[in-house]
Order: C-alpha cells, then structure tokens, then sequence
C-alpha cells in the first residue's frame, strides 16, 4: 500500500499523488518522484524517502563529478 | 602559497624496488615471481624469470644470487632455488613468438659469448637486423669452461628459436673499419679481448664503454670489463634496451642498468618470519616452492598505510590520493572535471601521524587540509559535511561565550580556557575545576569560547584567522595570562597559532598539587587523544592523577606508543559517519578496559560507540562509588550511551555554565531566553535523542511547528490525524510530523531533515500557487 494514498492536503483536502517534483543541492537541479496534492501542488517527502533514495541522491551530488543535471 | 608538501610526495618510497631487485643484474621483479611461485603457478614464475634473465636455465646456473645477500630476513628467502625449480618444472620452456615488423638498423656484435648472445636474443627480438662475430667455429664463449654444453646449446636453442639473424663464425674483427655500413655495434669479446679503443671511452653524458666512431656507435660490455658471466649476460641483455633506445634517438646513452633502492632498515616489519623451508630432494617441488615464497614479505613501504585509518580504510596509497587531491582541487567547473577525493579529504582526522612516521616525512594531513581550504574557497565543499559543527562553534563564541577576570583584579594572572565541548558534556566539572583554581589563584579569569578548530577543519581559513584575532585580542585586554587549557586540540592549536600565548594543561597543574579526588580501585586504560602523543608532560600528569587515585592502570598497546584519533578529529563523522564509527571501533579493540581520557571528545566518542569511558575530571570530581566502579566492567553500551547529553542539552549546558558561573564567581544574575520559539513541546526522551542523533536541535523544531502552524501548510495523515510540513532553516529543510495537544502545546511524533532543497513548489499546472513560497 503506497503511503501517499493516506496523505490528504490539509489545504485542499485530496489524497496526494505521486507526482514530479523540483530540488536543487550544490548548484545542481534535478527532480524526483514524490507525494504530492493533484490540486495544489503541496509536497510530501517520508521519512522513509528521506533515509533511501533522498540520502542515496545527496551523497551522489555531493560526489558529483561528471554527471550533473536531472536525476531520477 | 608554500606548496613544500607537495615537493614531499616525490620522495615517497610507494613503488620502489626491494632491495632484491636492485641488486639482481638482471633487475628480476621478484615481487612479481614469487606471488606466482606462492600461489604455484611455477609456469607463470617461469615466465617472469625469463623474461628478465632472457636464458633461464644458464642464469639460474652462473648467478650466485646477490639478492639474497640483500635480503633482510633473518633466512633470506631461497630465491635462487624457486628460480631452478621454476626452471626444473615448467617443460615446455619454448618462448612466445610475437608478430613484429623489421626495424631499420645494422647492428654488429663481436664475439658470441654469454654477453653477446644476451644482446643478439633481446635485439634480434625486437627485429633488428643482427650479426654476430664470432672468431671461434662455435657460439657460447667461456661457457664452454663453465656449464654443461648440452644444457646451455639447448637453452640458446630454445630462447632464440624464433629470430632472425646472422651467426659469422671463424670471424676475427681485428679493426674499427671492417664493420662500416653497421649502425651500432657492441663489442663483448670476452676476458682479456681487443676492446677497440671503447673500454673506459665516456660520451658527453658521463657514460662509460660508449663511443662514436665514423658515425657508429660502439658500445662494450660483458666480460671484456671484467664482469662476471652472469653479470656479462645482465650486461648483454641491458644493451638489447641501450641499442634500441640509440637507434631510435640518436642519442648514445649508456646508463647503470641498477637503481640504487632507497629503501632502509625498520621499513618493513619481518618479526613474524617463518622458517626456511628445506626441500626434502635436490631441488623444491612445486608445494615446497610455493610455501618458501610465502615467507617472502614482499618488501615494500607502506608505513602510512599500516599507520593511517584513512588509507587503510579506503585502500590507497599516498601518491594516488595525491593525484585525486590535485585533480579535486583544480579550478574550474565541477562538471567539467572531476573531484574524486571531495569526500576523502573531508574524512583526514589531521591526527599527524603520518608525517611523523613516514620516512620521508610526507604530510597528508596538510594536502587534505590545503584541499579543504581550497574547496571552500571555490565554494565546492559541501556544506552539509561542516554545517552543524560551525554552527555549534558560533554558540559556543556567541550566547555561551564568557571572558572575565575575577572581581577586585584589573589583570589576570591564570585564565581557564576549558573548551567549547567540556562545558556542553560536563558543565558541572568545569565550575568545580575553575573553583579549584581560583582557590589557589585568586586572579585566575575565565575564557570560555572555542578555539576556532570547526572553522579551520572545514577549511574556512579566512573565518579561522579572524577567531585566533579575538582570543589574541581578549587575552591581551585581560593582561595576558597563561592559559590553562583542558582540551589537547585547544593546547595544539595555541601552541601552534598563537605561539605567543602560554599555555598549560589543567591536569598538568592538577598533578602538581597532588589534588586527591575520589578512590578509585578498578583497573582503567589511559587513552591518550592524538592531540597529546608527543606531549610527554600531559601524558604524565594524567596518569599520576589517576595513579594517586588508587587505579590500576594498563597501558594501551598501540594507542600509548602512536596515539590515533578516536574518529572525532577533522569533522569527518557526517561526510561519512561508517569510517568514523570504523576509526572508533579500531580504538575500542585494543582493549576491554574502560578508558580514561582527557579530551571530551575522545570519551563521548567511545560512550555513543558503546564503548565505557571516563574523563580524567570524572575520577575526580563524580562520586561513583565503589560499587558503580566494579559495575562499570559490565555495562552494557546501552548504559554507556544513556549518559550522553543531546545536542539540544548540550547547547543549553554551555548557556547554564556561563549563568552558574556568573552567579558564583561574579554574582551576576543572567538573563537568559536563548528559545527561538515560545512553543511548549512535548518530545519524549527517545525522541529526543532521535533528533540529537539527526543532529536537529529542538528549536528547529519549534521553529518548523511555528510556521505550518502560521501558514497551514501541512498534510494530514488520513490514519492517525498528525500532521507533516516542513520549513527551510538556513540550508538545511527540516520535516516535522506532530499533534496539537493544547493552545501552544504540540507533541512532536517524529522530525527529520535533508540537504536537498524544494524548488518551484509554488509553481503548479503553470500557475502560481502561493505568495509566501
């Protein structure tokens, strides 16, 4: 069971959805899939999206060489 | 800038032959050969024996093997008799035959001996067009006197099986001008033979046994200059090498085929040599040639590697981490090139050890530090790996930071300078240590603040410097005092950036008044900070604190002879927290005892690893009873991390010090409302030590609570009606998920944070969202 489907905006009161999402980290952009409201656009990022693949990116960035740019 | 460490790293021994190998004629790579002969490969030994010695089985019969004479075990590896039983047991001894176009070149070679036939094999092989002279009517000069001539016929058959060349025999060159038409000639007529005016001839370069005559160059070797024949084959061999780089060049050079080695005695540590292995015949079987190999030590220098956590943890050896260094720390764009060592240089704990203990004296700490320091002025460190530390230093020098001279002096004679990480573990034991010194100096001011060492480990030099100015400044506007200093970082860093403050270890003093705390009556291991190791003056006085106490003590095996960090040194632990915990673990090894140290830093270390430690200042000044010393042994590393204060605690602690000192010693009353927020949070001690684990002070948190309450901007949790927002304070983005449990009262479920940052969120479908994003 996808943990975005217990997730409601408090704004806009809908269920989030996986959507694209924009970030930035040692002047490289990139984007990443994660909860989001359809409506709004308000982010949801989990612990558990933190410690796997959100770490995993950082410390790729902060390693980054020749790669640069989108990342996902 | 002084760029003297680099320089260093050309005289780093990595690579540099054995001494074997510089004292084999025929520069044999015995490293190379005796791990094919130890795993029993004895057909790939072969190979790399000839290979070098160009005829294996004549080398193996006229060396006398000078590289064991070299060799500095106590038994020198029997390297000779692998070579025969590599010779002995590999059958099809037929060399490779390689599709090699002709070279232009004419080259002569007068007499057909062991050196000559050395120089026809090597040039023949690389396609010349050779002739050899020979005045006799056979091939194999002295060896007609030495070695079995079936033996050695069949080895030169063997070896030159597929070349081309010319054999003249009953062919006496008696002058210079009967070999006109040849580019190069090598004169090897043997003992006593004409030399052509060559033997002693020097060329321009300072070589000796070379000349240009009518445009040929001559070159002598082997016999005629009173080598011995397995020298005289080396010889041949190495001119194989000389011609080719002649022909191709034009110019005549005729080095020393030898490189001295500059490897020296107590590089490689031989106390566990195994006896030497007898073979039970005439010569080894293959199983007794492969287990004498395996007592060959492989002779090379890694002293640093064996000394250093860095290098042995990552697998690298100096010259290449040098490369990866220079090349991270070049100008230019990241995604132009690339910055292989960003992260391994942010891990040197700057411990020291390796300049002291390499024999050429190579600093890595200060080519990792000189790195940092360029990487953060190209703005390329990342800031996350120093973030939390600088701003813990910034607390420490601003809201916690205390400088006065005590009521009724106008100048100071003593200052305590404690350290910005003793009063935020133990507050308490800092106002029992200024008492101390204040009892016995009346005049003694006190100096909390940090010394500046986050700024410069995170290689901000310029933010560094400007601390050093205002410890000069405020120690010189309080009469400059000595300084009594209870970190060993803070005493290295005085002692070498502001030289001209004195200083002096708290415990140095401590041991001098004989100061009597509690007894202590079980045994403890002194563990020495790497900081301390050539401070024999420190080292002392903590011990005969601890001795005077009734502790027995042991001594560490490795870390009272070469003290090594405890993992905290250099700030590495959130560029990397597994090699931290690796550093960590390596000193927790040495011993079950638990440690007393005298660097707080150290002692917090081993207790989060789980490890028991105690500071020296605990033995004195904590009451723990004799039965919580015998409990000690035992405690679980659970018990051992329970002490450890948060980073939230340990921050408020630094502010209390300053308070309770005031109060006691100024009786100032301090007014503190170091709270950000006015929130109340219900956190509970798990959680609390959670987010001091994430390194995310409670304020963050309250902050965070503030604006999605401000703004409501979270999501709800259909299940369990928390709620989830997050908020970006300084770099960092901090996610909480809490519950409302009052008017301003909130219970904090979980936080957590990361480095990467949200853009665009405002921007949805095209369209502009929110204003306040």
């Amino acid at each position: 069971m996808a943990e975005e489907s217990k997730m409601i905006c408090s704004r806009c009161n809908q269920v989030l959805e996986m959507r694209e999402l924009t970030f930035s980290y040692l002047g490289k952009n990139g984007t990443l899939k994660t909860p989001r409201c359809p409506a709004c656009g308000r982010v949801y990022v989990s612990e558990a999206l933190r410690e796997g693949y959100v770490q995993k990116l950082e410390y790729f960035l902060e390693e980054a060489s020749l790669q640069g740019g989108r990342h996902e | 800038m002084n760029t003297d460490y680099l320089k260093k790293f050309e005289d780093c021994l990595e690579g540099e032959r054995p001494y074997c190998v510089t004292e084999c004629p025929f520069r044999l790579d015995q490293k190379k050969f005796m791990e094919k002969a130890k795993r029993g490969s004895m057909k790939a030994a072969f190979r790399t024996y000839r290979d070098s010695v160009g005829f294996p089985k004549i080398a193996s019969a006229l060396c006398d093997a000078p590289c064991m004479n070299a060799c500095p075990m106590q038994e020198p590896v029997d390297i000779l008799g692998i070579e025969k039983a590599a010779c002995m047991l590999t059958k099809d001894q037929t060399p490779i035959d390689y599709n090699i176009p002709k070279k232009n070149g004419k080259i002569a070679i007068i007499g057909g001996g062991i050196s000559g036939l050395g120089a026809l094999l090597r040039l023949s092989r690389k396609k010349y067009d050779v002739t050899v002279f020979e005045k006799e009517d056979h091939l194999g000069g002295n060896l007609w006197n030495l070695l079995d001539p079936e033996m050695f016929q069949k080895d030169l058959e063997d070896q030159l099986m597929y070349q081309e060349y010319e054999v003249r025999t009953n062919a006496e060159i008696t002058s210079a001008d009967m070999l006109s038409g040849f580019d190069a000639v090598y004169v090897a007529t043997g003992k006593d033979g004409p030399d052509f005016g060559i033997r002693g001839a020097e060329n321009e370069y300072g070589d000796k046994n070379v000349r240009i005559m009518n445009g040929i160059a001559w070159f002598a070797g082997g016999e005629l200059l009173g080598l011995k024949p397995a020298y005289a084959l080396a010889n041949g061999l190495w001119i194989g090498t000389v011609i080719d780089n002649y022909l191709m060049t034009k110019n005549p050079y005729y080095p020393d085929s030898r490189i001295p080695s500059r490897m020296c005695d107590g590089i490689v540590d031989m106390s566990s040599e195994k006896p030497k292995v007898i073979p039970a015949g005439e010569i080894y079987t293959k199983e007794e040639a492969a287990e004498e190999a395996g007592r060959c030590f492989a002779c090379s220098c890694e002293i640093c590697v064996g000394k250093c956590d860095l290098l042995k943890y990552f697998n690298k050896m100096p010259l290449r981490v040098r490369d990866e260094v220079v090349a991270t720390t070049l100008e230019g764009k990241t995604e132009l090139k690339a910055t292989p060592a960003k992260r391994l240089m942010s891990l040197c704990n700057q411990c020291g050890l390796c300049a002291e203990t390499c024999p050429e004296e190579i600093d890595m700490d200060t080519l990792f530090m000189v790195g940092r320091q360029k990487m953060h002025r190209q703005g390329k460190m990342p800031w996350a790996f120093h973030d939390f530390f600088l701003r813990d230093m910034e607390q420490a020098n601003g809201e916690a930071s205390l400088v006065r001279i005590p009521n009724g002096f106008d100048k100071a004679r003593y200052a305590f300078f404690p350290g910005c990480q003793l009063g935020a573990s133990e507050p308490e034991e800092v106002v029992l240590a200024y008492e101390s010194l204040v009892q016995q100096y009346p005049d003694t001011a006190i100096f909390l603040q940090c010394c500046g060492i986050s700024a410069s480990w995170a290689g901000d030099d310029e933010r560094y410097q400007e601390i050093l100015a205002d410890i000069r400044k405020k120690w010189d506007s309080i009469g400059r005092p000595t300084m009594i200093l209870a970190c060993p970082t803070c005493i290295k860093e005085f002692k070498e950036h502001l030289p001209e403050i004195p200083v002096i270890s708290l415990y140095e003093i401590f041991a001098e008044w004989n100061i009597v705390g509690n007894c202590v009556h079980t045994p403890y291991a002194v563990f020495d900070s790497c900081a301390s190791r050539n401070d024999a003056g420190i080292k002392k006085a903590v011990r005969d604190i601890v001795s005077t106490m009734g502790a027995e003590l042991e001594e560490l095996p490795e870390n009272s002879r070469e003290a090594k960090c405890c993992g905290a040194g250099g700030h590495g632990i959130i560029a990397d927290p597994k090699y931290a915990a690796y550093v960590a673990d390596e000193r927790i090894k040495e011993s079950n005892l638990p440690y007393v140290t005298y660097c707080i830093n150290c002692r917090d270390t081993f207790l989060s690893r789980g490890k028991d430690a105690v500071h020296v200042l605990d033995l004195l000044y904590k009451d723990f009873g004799e039965e919580e010393h015998m409990a000690r042994k035992e405690r679980t590393p659970e018990e051992c991390q329970a002490g450890l204060y948060t980073i939230t605690e340990r921050q408020q602690n630094r502010v209390d010090l300053k308070k309770t000192i005031l109060h006691l010693f100024f009786d100032e009353t301090m007014e503190t409302n170091s709270r950000r927020s006015d929130l109340t949070l219900i956190i509970s001690d798990e959680m609390k030590k959670e987010l001091s684990r994430k390194r995310i002070f409670e304020d963050e948190v309250a902050e965070t609570i503030e604006f999605l309450e401000r703004t409501g901007r979270t999501v709800i949790n259909g299940e369990t009606g928390t709620l989830t927002g997050y908020l970006q304070i300084g770099h960092a983005t901090y996610w909480v998920e809490y519950r409302k449990a009052g008017e301003r009262t909130f219970e904090v479920i979980n936080a957590y944070s990361h480095r990467i940052k949200i853009e665009l969120e405002a921007v949805w479908n095209g369209r502009r969202i929110e204003d306040d994003l």
